[in-house]
């Protein structure tokens, strides 16, 4: 089906970038488009693997911005559905299908991912916390709750929400995406999925400080808008 | 504009403290001293805010240059 295609951001993952691709590439039949968000790491090459749209920032703006990025290009594509792909290998191949099956359908216009409903495999427990909290801040700026508000693994139906634009550059653009839904009036639905947390993806993961930007960060775009 | 206003206010209490002092008491202010103080705060405040917001919307073109000319040279691999 030529109606999808799966945005990978990817920002200094040269060393798994092209196992992630491959074993995508293998298991799914979709268009696979790679933003590299200035990578100062050989990850540009090494994403460049056969059937790939692979896009630049010369500039490193953030994961929101690659995401935005991935998006705009999917439209330009005419694809009507993405999915969202972490690039270090945390998310699961086998988790695509049975998210766009829920658009297809047409029983939701978003499905996001949750580790509570599914797997986390490896998880530190500080990050549980962490992530427990953001339920409650995503509730008391959204009036909407989720079991899990921070997840990288979504799947959208773009092509007829034309206003889902996420502005947020950096890590606030999770939040900003739960505002999107609300505003867009898109209907929503969890679903489990698997994150895996290996060595290499503890070692890039945000650090419990980065909250602290992601707050003011999404506090300050909403003031100003 | 009001920045502009706000600074004239500004040296016109710092050339001429007695209208401060005067002003100050009216407000309730223990002295001239406090009110200039207080004025130069709430303006430097001001400023910032709208340096911050300046520089949020220079973000937001920056990335729509980055953006388009990443689409633009997109290739398939």
């Amino acid at each position: 089906m030529n109606d999808t295609a799966i945005i990978v951001p990817m920002y200094n993952e040269g060393k798994v970038i092209k196992n992630v691709l491959k074993e995508l590439i293998s298991k799914v039949p979709y268009d696979i488009i790679v933003v590299d968000d200035c990578s100062t790491d050989d990850s540009y090459q090494q994403a460049c693997v056969k059937g790939v749209y692979l896009i630049k920032h010369i500039v490193n703006l953030g994961q929101g911005a690659a995401l935005q990025t991935g998006i705009e290009f999917a439209r330009k594509l005419g694809k009507k559905y993405v999915v969202t792909f972490d690039a270090d290998g945390q998310h699961s191949v086998e988790d695509i299908e049975p998210f766009l099956n829920v658009l297809r359908e047409n029983k939701a216009d978003i499905v996001l991912g949750s580790r509570f409903l599914g797997k986390a495999e490896n998880m530190p427990e500080y990050k549980k916390h962490v992530l427990q909290l953001s339920r409650y801040f995503t509730y008391a700026t959204t009036g909407m709750w989720f079991t899990d508000s921070h997840n990288g693994f979504r799947a959208i139906n773009i092509k007829d929400f034309p206003n889902f634009n996420i502005s947020q550059n950096r890590m606030a653009h999770a939040s900003e995406i739960i505002d999107l839904i609300k505003k867009n009036k898109m209907r929503y639905v969890e679903m489990p999925c698997t994150i895996k947390y290996t060595d290499y993806s503890k070692q890039k993961g945000q650090s419990v400080l980065n909250s602290i930007n992601i707050i003011f960060e999404y506090a300050s775009g909403r003031l100003i808008q | 504009m009001v920045v502009i206003l706000g600074y004239l206010v500004l040296f016109a209490f710092i050339l001429n403290p007695q209208w401060a002092d005067k002003v100050a008491k009216f407000f309730g202010i223990e002295s001239g001293a406090a009110l200039i103080t207080y004025i130069s705060i709430a303006l430097l405040s001001l400023i910032s805010i709208v340096l911050y917001v300046k520089q949020k919307n220079q973000n937001e073109s920056i990335t729509k240059i980055i953006r388009h000319i990443g689409i633009k040279d997109a290739k398939k691999c």
